[in-house]
């Protein structure tokens, strides 16, 4: 036995009804060492880190941290073994705020009762700073935004001093000088003699920051590299089992109509009340054009959205589809304009986890005559025809085909039922927010050719992102927002990810609209 | 010959299924919070006069089975109300929404159904719908609030019931003349003296049956149809349903939730109301004006009803009509050793027990849930498992899936889990 090693899970096997999700997988993480875990969604990561973390008991295998032998019930013990876990879904009260998040189980007392939040707060504070992970402590966690409540997780790991942290997929919503950040306090906190366990689809960031890489696929451990010694191409034909594409091809762009015109938007800030979130945005969107909107996550980028969708009431501005105002008028309408919308948070906008994936395919055309008998009963057959319509042509994976309970759906495919339902309904405009958000290398590719397709046939898609890969090889247009506010305009494929990195930081502005301007390249 | 064997092997298959399905499982949680609440029930029997118990205890339950007995009808006329309650707390649930101001409709169903029949000498359907009328008018009050205010309806419904009642004394002794009978110690009209057309009618069955018989139930059972029909067969149910589980998904989804928040609640006031009618029309009782000071107890019976029948409108038939025979059934015991309360008393345990053995069904299922597992792990070793895993690819995803959320989730998950592996299981044994 290897004093060094701080975890070793060995020969781990764990069934669930009709599939093994672990067979055999060995895995070590050595002292001060970042060892990345990858594999595509269900390849068995999360279950693996569910039996470290205690949600699962192992059918077969033994754990053993710093070379004993453990038993790990719950996450109360993981805990108190110093394992600490950042998961994919956050694990947050929704209603407190970061503060009492991160105090969570942990309060410090006076007398065993009294509450003593000043030395947490000075402490949080403190690790705040030392990791440029900058949050309000006093905001709501419903309030903030998702790479904000993000940070909160990681704050919470630090602030329990864990020697063992996990990081289930944590760049998946960090803007590429977030990730570089995080990848720097990573690299630190090894130094520091931390041990990270960290999951991921993205290689370059596997491959910029740990040690050694363990790759997973249906269950079980394909082969565990140093990465001084092993390559992207070689990690992802490992991972997926074939050879992967990483750029999209596109055809050649033909640019139509305006489709959309935004004019001087302004929200207001839900948390800091008398604040302006979207600050006076313009920009058009014609037909055949892909235009991202990138910038760091919390610069307004969702609320503008929100504003577009009319999730939220605009506070000034005009918005126009096409020739119609549609300023203030219902979700309904727009719907029926042809605007489609895959919403940032697939769990609370996108669907209803509780019906089955039939419903959720109609969620918003259940009322067309198509869906319907006499106006107001509900065909379940075509409903059903329909959702395996969508099954088949955009390859969504279920238990039980259409009844399946959405809510039993890796993230994966509920998102490919979010994409196949609001691209089947033919939109002209598409507004896509995060859509490949926590999906995996495979399910990428998918529904980026999804989002290119529309673009091909003539629609006009708004996307939203943060990860500036995606912003690239994607878009036609980049439109960089920063504090509410559009600073700048540029053609993909005379920019790099630095220039767009000053932008999005804020430290150079160049932008101003000019009304009729014909955009984009000729 | 071949033919009538195939119907039958797929009748037990389907009944098999059935007896496991998720509403089954409900069923049988219901049962046995029932049985177990008898029989602590029958323990303070026991306590307070152990010659009698059994017997007495005997008498409880079949005294209301008689069929052709006047009690029979009795329950069966008691259960109508109780019925449109249990039906106006699922309605709202469905929706998200607690109606617990069902009393307030109640009463005010009460003040329309009576007014319509004895101060404007209407027949008994205009009477039912200006009731129904009137509980959809009071229950979308707090509606509105909910949906516009954003004001709990837990508050403002108690608060409105209240003004309910006393909203409803006061019309009568104000401006109600015709209705109130003050030789009779402020009593409404008996309706056969003042208008006999307002009464339900019993199809001639009336002095046979105690004066108890009349097509209330049935009102009541359609109405129990309609609920489950518009819940899960129409549009609006899918929209009621959708604003229920997610409410920010059916905003995005361009459903008006707002609308829909007022719409349920004024149908679930509607049946509340109805409820009200049928017990009222139907010449069961009269409203004593002066010495309503509290609230009628049916409707919150229907809150009962509505959780013991799981919220589902066919449970709650069953559950109305149990009820209704242990609070009836406790008359027959003997009232020596027995306060009558004993009904009551029994039908609080099952409420409580219910809670318990939700518990107990959850425990159940994930002892279900891990004995599968074991078994699956063995016919995987078994050599057969290679199969499985290449065509279950699904499945795994959505157990890699179900791990990544919520610590309290484990255990409904663990729940669903195992009753798609046991439906999977049927089909698999059917094909071979």
């Amino acid at each position: 036995m290897d004093e060094n090693y701080v975890i070793e899970m060995e020969h781990i096997s764990k069934s669930f009804p009709g599939i093994k999700a672990n067979d055999d997988i060995t895995l070590r993480l050595k002292k001060g060492e970042i060892h990345a875990l990858l594999g595509e969604n269900g390849a068995g990561k999360s279950t693996l880190m569910s039996i470290l973390f205690g949600f699962y008991q192992p059918d077969e295998g033994t754990i053993k941290i710093n070379g004993k032998e453990v038993e790990i019930k719950d996450p109360n013990q993981a805990n108190d073994l110093g394992i600490g876990m950042v998961h994919q879904h956050f694990k947050l009260v929704e209603v407190f705020t970061v503060l009492e998040n991160i105090i969570l189980g942990v309060e410090p007392t006076k007398f065993k009762f009294i509450l003593t939040e000043k030395e947490a707060r000075q402490k949080i504070i403190e690790l705040s700073k030392k990791y440029g992970l900058e949050v309000d402590v006093d905001a709501k966690i419903e309030d903030i935004t998702v790479g904000m409540q993000q940070k909160t997780e990681i704050l919470k790991m630090l602030y329990r001093e864990n020697d063992i942290l996990i990081f289930d997929e944590p760049t998946a919503v960090l803007t590429p000088q977030e990730i570089d950040e995080l990848l720097v306090i990573m690299k630190n906190l090894a130094k520091e003699g931390k041990s990270i366990l960290f999951i991921s689809h993205k290689l370059d960031e596997i491959m910029n920051v740990s040690d050694t890489c363990s790759v997973l696929r249906k269950g079980k451990l394909i082969a565990t590299k140093k990465i001084s010694e092993t390559s992207k191409e070689e990690l992802s034909k490992l991972m997926v089992g074939r050879d992967v594409s990483f750029s999209v091809d596109k055809k050649e762009q033909k640019l139509g109509e305006t489709v959309l015109k935004v004019r001087n938007l302004v929200m207001a800030d839900k948390i800091h009340n008398g604040h302006d979130i979207v600050n006076g945005v313009s920009f058009d969107v014609r037909k055949g054009e892909i235009v991202c909107i990138a910038g760091i996550d919390g610069n307004g980028q969702s609320e503008l959205v929100y504003g577009i969708t009319g999730l939220e009431k605009v506070k000034d501005g005009s918005i126009k589809f096409k020739d119609t105002d549609i300023t203030n008028i219902s979700i309904f309408k727009r719907n029926n304009f042809g605007l489609a919308h895959i919403p940032e948070d697939r769990h609370k906008h996108g669907l209803v986890l509780d019906y089955p994936l039939s419903y959720n395919s109609v969620l918003e055309n259940f009322w067309k005559p198509d869906y319907t008998k006499l106006k107001f009963l509900l065909d379940e057959k075509k409903i059903n025809s329909y959702a395996n319509k969508l099954i088949q042509d955009y390859d969504i994976r279920s238990a039980e085909g259409a009844k399946t309970i959405v809510r039993s759906m890796s993230g994966g495919n509920q998102q490919k039922i979010i994409v196949a339902r609001e691209i089947d309904r033919n939109p002209e405009l598409l507004i896509a927010v995060q859509p490949t958000r926590g999906l995996d290398v495979g399910a990428i590719e998918n529904i980026h050719r999804q989002i290119v397709n529309e673009r091909d046939n003539g629609h006009a898609v708004l996307l939203v992102s943060f990860e500036l890969d995606e912003v690239l090889d994607l878009s036609d247009r980049i439109l960089v927002m920063f504090n509410g506010k559009i600073v700048g305009e540029f053609n993909p494929k005379e920019t790099t990810p630095e220039e767009l990195g000053l932008y999005m930081a804020g430290s150079k502005e160049n932008y101003e609209f000019k009304e009729e301007e014909e955009n984009g390249k000729d | 010959m071949e033919k009538t064997k195939k119907f039958f092997t797929e009748l037990s298959k389907r009944t098999f299924n059935l007896l496991k399905s998720q509403g089954a499982f409900k069923t049988y949680s219901s049962i046995i919070c029932i049985v177990i609440s008898l029989f602590i029930g029958i323990i303070f029997l026991l306590c307070m006069d152990p010659a009698n118990a059994l017997p007495e205890f005997g008498n409880l339950i079949t005294g209301g089975l008689k069929f052709g007995s006047a009690n029979f009808f009795a329950i069966l006329a008691k259960t109508a109300p109780l019925l449109c309650c249990g039906l106006s707390i699922v309605f709202a649930n469905k929706t998200g929404m607690f109606n617990i101001g069902v009393a307030g409709q109640y009463t005010i169903g009460i003040l329309g159904s009576l007014m319509f029949a004895l101060q404007f000498n209407c027949p008994w359907y205009v009477c039912i719908l200006m009731a129904m009328v009137f509980g959809a008018i009071w229950a979308a009050l707090p509606g509105l609030l909910k949906a516009f205010c954003n004001v709990s309806e837990v508050i403002s419904g108690i608060m409105l019931n209240w003004i309910a009642l006393f909203f409803t004394n006061y019309s009568f002794q104000t401006y109600l003349n015709g209705c109130v009978d003050i030789t009779q110690g402020s009593k409404t009209y008996d309706l056969d003296k003042i208008n006999p057309g307002a009464k339900i009618p019993d199809l001639g069955l009336s002095s046979s049956t105690g004066g108890y018989f009349t097509i209330a139930i049935f009102i009541a059972l359609i109405a129990a149809i309609i609920v489950w029909f518009i819940m899960s067969k129409t549009t609006l149910g899918f929209q009621l349903k959708a604003s229920g589980l997610n409410k920010d998904a059916t905003k995005y989804a361009g459903i008006k939730e707002k609308r829909n928040i007022i719409i349920s609640m004024a149908i679930s006031g509607a049946l509340a109301a109805l409820g009200a009618s049928l017990y009222y029309l139907a010449g069961l009782e009269e409203w004593s004006v002066q010495a309503s000071t509290a609230l009628p107890q049916v409707p919150w019976n229907g809150i009962v009803v509505a959780f013991v029948g799981q919220l589902s409108p066919i449970g709650t038939i069953f559950a109305s009509i149990f009820t209704t025979l242990i609070s009836h059934g406790s008359r027959f015991m003997l009232q020596t050793s027995f306060p009558a309360e004993i009904g009551d008393f029994i039908t609080g345990l099952i409420v409580y027990l219910s809670g318990l053995t939700n518990l107990a069904v959850i425990l159940v299922n994930k002892y279900l849930a891990k004995r599968k597992e074991k078994q699956q792990a063995l016919t995987l070793a078994g050599g057969e498992g290679g199969s499985l895993i290449t065509n279950e690819n699904v499945v795994k995803e959505e157990t890699s899936n179900s791990e990544s959320d919520e610590e309290s989730n484990l255990e409904s998950k663990d729940e669903s889990v195992s009753l798609n592996n046991l439906e999977e299981n049927n089909e698999e044994g059917g094909n071979k």
